[in-house]
C-alpha cells in the first residue's frame, strides 16, 4: 500500500482545522496530533488529560531522554495508522517536518494569514476561553511568542503554502488545485 | 463479580523467589499475571525510551512526583477491572501506595517472601538476569537492595497477610506456597 503522510502547521486561526477537516472528509484520512503519545502515556495510568498533565509530561521526556522524542513518537504513531492518508496536525517544530520527511512520500502543507484577519478570526470562533475578549495589542503579544515564531520558520519547508486571506471558497480554490492533485496517487478504490 | 476474584500480591527482596513464585502460581493455578513494570515499559515503548535502569527510575520517579504516588496502583487496577480472569497474581509491588487501590479489593492476598540477604546475592549473581549482575560484589548489591526503588519493600511485610520464607531448596519452598494457597484455591 502506497501511504502518505500529510503535514498541516500555520499561525493562530490561520485556517489549519478547514484544511484539516477537508482532508479527514473527503479522503476518509487518519489524523494524528503530538498530544496522541502523551495521552497514551497518561491513559495506561489513568491520569486526567489536562492541558497541565499534558504539559508536565512532554516538558519532562523532552528535557529528560531527548528533545526530539515526541516527534520521533508522533513519527512511529504515523506509521502504525493502517490508513493509506495519515494527517499530522499543528506541527510546530522543525523535528516534527523531520519526522514527516522520514517517511516515503510526505506533503507538507502551511496555511497563511494576515495577522489582522487572523485576529479578527479568532474573536469570531472564540476557541478558547477569553479569545473573544481579546484585544488586538493581547493577540499581537500571544501570536508573536516563542512557539509561534518557530511555527512561522516551518515555513520556507512547506510544499504547499495556501494563502488564507479571503474567503472559505477562495481556500477551497486553492485545496483543489494544489492538494487533490497530490492526494490523488493515494486514494485506493 | 469482581469482588470473587482472587488476587495473590507478591512482595520480596531482590533475587528472593518473587517471579517464581508468580510463575508457578501463574502456570499451576492458571492465575493471570500483572507486573507493576509493565506499565512503565509500556510507556517507555510509546517514546522508544531504551529500558535501562536509569530511564526506569526517571520516569518512574517522574510519574509518582507528578501524577501522584499511587499511579501505579491505578494503572495495575484498571488493568485488573478489565480482566475476567478468575486469579490473578501480581508481582513488583514495592511501596505501601501500590496497595491503594488494590486492598479495597474483597479477595487481595499479600505473600511476602523474606529470603537470607546472602542467599538472595548468591542467587542474583547466578541467575544474572541483568548485565552485570555477575560480576557484583556483595557490596554492591547490598547497595542495590536498599535504593530508592528498593529501599520500601520490606516495609510491606507489616501489611503482608503471609510471610514465606525462602532460604531452602524451590521444591520444599513451592510445597509450601501450595499448602499455603490451599485456604484460598479449591482445585
Amino acid at each position: 500500500m502506497k501511504k502518505i503522510v500529510v503535514g498541516i502547521s500555520g499561525r493562530i486561526a490561520s485556517g489549519k482545522g478547514t484544511v484539516c477537516k477537508y482532508i479527514l472528509e473527503t479522503y476518509h484520512a487518519d489524523k494524528k496530533c503530538s498530544s496522541d503519545p502523551l495521552r497514551a502515556t497518561l491513559d495506561i495510568f489513568s491520569v486526567p488529560q489536562t492541558r497541565e498533565n499534558l504539559d508536565a509530561l512532554s516538558t519532562f521526556v523532552r528535557s529528560t531522554y531527548s528533545e526530539d522524542i515526541i516527534a520521533k513518537a508522533m513519527g512511529t504513531f504515523l506509521a502504525q495508522s493502517p490508513n493509506p492518508i495519515v494527517i499530522f496536525d499543528g506541527m510546530r517544530r522543525l523535528v516534527d517536518v523531520e519526522a514527516i520527511r522520514g517517511f516515503e512520500h510526505s506533503l507538507f502543507i502551511f496555511v497563511d494569514a494576515d495577522q489582522n484577519i487572523r485576529y479578527e478570526r479568532s474573536i469570531k470562533r472564540n476557541e478558547n476561553i477569553g479569545d473573544d475578549t481579546m484585544t488586538s495589542g493581547e493577540f499581537f503579544a500571544k501570536d508573536t511568542d516563542e512557539p509561534q515564531q518557530q511555527i512561522e520558520a516551518l515555513k520556507q519547508y512547506a510544499d504547499v503554502v495556501l494563502h488564507n486571506d479571503g474567503s472559505t471558497d477562495e481556500l477551497m480554490l486553492q485545496i483543489h488545485e494544489h492538494i487533490d492533485s497530490a492526494l490523488a496517487p493515494f486514494v485506493t478504490t | 463479580m469482581q469482588s470473587e476474584k482472587l488476587i495473590i500480591g507478591i512482595v520480596g527482596k531482590i533475587a528472593s523467589g518473587k517471579g517464581m513464585v508468580a510463575e508457578h502460581i501463574h502456570s499451576r493455578y492458571k492465575a493471570d499475571f500483572i507486573d507493576f513494570s509493565q506499565f512503565l515499559y509500556q510507556a517507555m515503548d510509546i517514546f522508544s525510551i531504551p529500558h535501562e535502569r536509569k530511564n526506569i527510575n526517571s520516569l518512574s520517579i517522574f510519574l509518582r512526583a507528578t501524577y501522584g504516588q499511587d499511579v501505579f496502583s491505578r494503572a495495575v487496577r484498571k488493568t485488573l477491572d478489565a480482566r475476567t480472569e478468575e486469579r490473578v497474581v501480581i508481582a513488583g509491588i514495592r511501596r505501601d501506595e501500590d496497595l491503594v487501590h488494590l486492598s479495597d479489593l474483597g479477595n487481595f492476598v499479600l505473600v511476602y517472601i523474606e529470603s537470607d540477604v546472602r542467599i538472595r546475592y548468591e542467587r542474583n549473581r547466578s541467575a544474572a538476569r541483568k548485565p552485570g549482575d555477575h560480576a557484583m560484589t556483595f557490596e554492591e548489591f547490598s547497595a542495590k537492595d536498599s535504593d530508592e526503588s528498593n529501599n520500601t519493600i520490606e516495609g510491606l511485610k507489616s501489611h503482608a497477610q503471609h510471610v514465606l520464607e525462602n532460604n531452602g531448596s524451590p521444591e520444599d519452598f513451592l510445597k509450601g506456597l501450595d499448602v499455603l494457597l490451599a485456604q484460598y484455591i479449591k482445585e
